[in-house]
């Protein structure tokens, strides 16, 4: 990827080895100084770490090639269920309440969904789709906007104009709306969960080009950048290992921000029925099973939002903390 | 003078986006695998006769440029298509609609406005207190939840537990109060206000927190202005002091704000309609999706874009004519 190539060209040189250590160092020191930001932090690592754990676990079979189907480590420890069977009539019980009410029990500790499986397994299966979605959509966004952005900002004039206009573009259209077009007419009426993360990709992709742009143009008027012009070195080159390197850090801290934003976007888009497709264990999705039991099990609504509530808050408070530690003038 | 003349600038630069709204959605709706006739007719059994038919009818055996062209010049003329099925056209459909989308929106914006605006100047003046630090948190919240949650959440709490309030549907204060049963306009009045309580705090939750947190840096910055302290040393009463001198100054990127998040908002009544099953644009695009009514999704998402480029303008337009130091001269 040019992003990390560039960033490795940037730092060959060892006085500048250095400083770009202890630049991160000290970002990354200053985020634990921070106490929400800490525990953003703590949030995101743990929700990062369930999630792939439950990837590596569901995806199992297909790793050994089938060698060991339909099974689940999750089931050897003795509080998981296998995340998507449905158990065999007269054995689970359906829409049981959480371990702390009356009629619930330990084995259960968040109660089943309506069809006898367990709640709380689902709830952790369920943190994988939301946050590789957050992340992976927010990564196509990051780089294809990145590369706009730059390519816009550096150039300036008719390219820029053009491209700003195609900016504007997208971004005039609510971004829940514009994904559910692109999910269902691209999918050709059959959504699936990897045309929504295609989707809100390319839906963000104006936001992050207008952030580099802007990044850019500032970057564009400096003294190196006049200097790589003067001797030679060709624009693509500057763009690559002058330009996206230095306006870098403004549009991480709003990537960090973005994955809250997708993840809640995508959130909607299952609830929805657009996202994650059944019996795949996703929130928003199980969200939209729950909304027809609101009035015999209360519970099956609430678990799963505030799974959603909590990684999302994880993730702005980690992204606050950093944006702090990288931009002292709106530090307050 | 410069006024009219930056008005006259900002349509002029709208037009473009506006072209490239009808453009994205005619390619998204038109380029997809499988023709719109097809995807429409999908599941059901039809010979070649029939689709053939239906394409001549609504022209679709023509080349796609032709076809926008067509499309474009009778959108220019105030017409968005026919429902294919629901065999009315388009405008009618919206035209229909509206009202109740409208309705939400602006009284969630209200809500908002209403809410956030002193709790930002309470949490600016009192900062790093208990009240700060608490509506801090509110503010986390907000950004961090699902609307559709907390729309999900208050009628578990104050529908279903508590039946305060219903839980689903809008009272329209346009129509007559005969038409509901009700005994006149106050009790209309009165209902209108009950049904719209829960849909409105669900959409507005999202606003309140974004707009309380620009308030609050605002105002501080603003309270740390050079004028503020010159105030002070004149001993200007404090009170007089926020509200005539730092209140005047922090509102003016709340303007923008508002303008650019109508594009959230618009994509939240959406699921807000849903949720709290209102017959507005929201549930009426979800209703076209669904049935892949693909001239209906074209308008819907047209008229939805266009709303927000207007949005946009008057925002931008009336920052302008508010704030004296904005140059006309300049774009972006």
């Amino acid at each position: 990827m040019a992003l990390g190539e560039a960033q490795m060209d940037e730092s060959s040189g060892p006085s500048e080895d250095v400083e770009a250590e202890y630049g991160w160092r000290y970002t990354f020191s200053k985020v634990m100084e921070d106490t929400t930001a800490r525990w953003g932090l703590y949030v995101v690592a743990l929700v990062l770490l369930i999630s792939t754990y439950t990837f590596i676990d569901s995806n199992l079979s297909q790793l050994t090639f089938g060698a060991i189907s339909d099974f689940t480590f999750a089931e050897t420890l003795p509080i998981f269920d296998h995340p998507e069977r449905i158990p065999p009539p007269g054995e689970g019980e359906e829409n049981m309440p959480p371990a702390f009410h009356a009629d619930g029990s330990l084995s259960n500790p968040l109660g089943t969904d309506p069809s006898g499986r367990d709640y709380f397994t689902r709830i952790v299966y369920g943190a994988q789709v939301s946050v590789s979605v957050g992340i992976v959509s927010t990564l196509i966004g990051f780089v294809g906007g990145t590369i706009i952005g730059a390519v816009s900002g550096f150039y300036g004039g008719r390219i820029d104009d053009v491209l700003m206009r195609m900016v504007e573009t997208v971004y005039a259209i609510p971004p829940l709306i514009l994904i559910i077009v692109f999910t269902v007419f691209v999918s050709g009426g059959s959504p699936d969960i990897t045309y929504a993360i295609l989707g809100v990709g390319i839906t963000f992709i104006p936001v992050f080009a207008r952030i580099i742009r802007s990044e850019v143009l500032s970057v564009r008027e400096m003294d190196y950048i006049e200097a790589a012009k003067a001797s030679g070195v060709k624009n693509r080159n500057i763009i690559r290992r002058h330009v996206i390197p230095n306006s870098f850090a403004p549009v991480l801290v709003y990537a960090t921000l973005q994955i809250g934003v997708t993840i809640l976007i995508v959130a909607g888009l299952s609830f929805l029925g657009y996202g994650a497709q059944p019996p795949t264990p996703d929130w928003g999705q199980m969200l939209n099973t729950s909304h027809g039991y609101m009035h015999s099990n209360v519970w099956l609504s609430i678990w799963p939002g505030l799974a959603i509530l909590v990684t999302i808050m994880g993730f702005n408070l980690f992204g606050d903390g950093l944006q702090d530690a990288l931009d002292p003038r709106i530090n307050d | 003078m410069g006024l009219l003349r930056y008005t006259a600038g900002r349509v002029v630069q709208a037009i473009p986006v506006l072209i490239g709204i009808t453009v994205i959605t005619f390619i998204l709706a038109n380029l997809a695998p499988g023709d719109p006739v097809r995807l429409m007719l999908q599941g059901q059994e039809v010979n070649q006769e029939v689709i053939a038919r239906i394409e001549r009818q609504y022209g679709l055996h023509r080349p796609l440029h032709e076809r926008y062209l067509t499309y474009m010049s009778n959108v220019l003329q105030g017409d968005l298509g026919h429902s294919i099925h629901r065999d009315r056209p388009v405008t009618a459909l919206l035209a229909q609609r509206a009202g109740p989308t409208l309705m939400l929106v602006l009284s969630a914006y209200a809500f908002a406005l209403a809410t956030a605006i002193p709790l930002g100047i309470i949490a600016a003046t009192r900062r790093n207190e208990p009240t700060d630090h608490v509506s801090r948190i509110v503010a986390l919240i907000g950004v961090s939840t699902p609307s559709f949650w907390i729309g999900i959440v208050l009628i578990l709490i104050f529908a279903i537990q508590l039946g305060w309030l219903p839980s689903s549907g809008l009272v329209y204060p346009w129509r007559s109060p005969d038409q509901y049963g009700y005994s006149g306009y106050p009790e209309l009045a009165y209902q209108t206000i009950r049904h719209l309580l829960l849909p409105m705090i669900a959409l507005g939750t999202l606003q309140m927190a974004t707009l309380m947190r620009v308030e609050r840096t605002q105002m501080i910055e603003s309270l740390q202005g050079e004028y503020v302290k010159l105030a002070r040393a004149y001993g200007v009463p404090e009170r007089t002091i926020l509200r005539k001198h730092a209140f005047q100054v922090a509102q003016l990127p709340i303007i923008t704000i508002i303008g650019l998040n109508l594009s959230t908002a618009l994509g939240g009544a959406v699921l807000t309609e849903y949720v709290f099953n209102i017959n507005g644009i929201g549930r009426l695009f979800l209703e076209a999706i669904q049935s892949l009514d693909y001239q209906l999704i074209m308008g819907i998402t047209i008229v939805i874009g266009t709303m927000f480029v207007v949005g946009v303008i008057i925002t931008d337009i009336s920052y302008a004519y508010i704030d004296p130091r904005v140059t006309y001269g300049e774009h972006d």
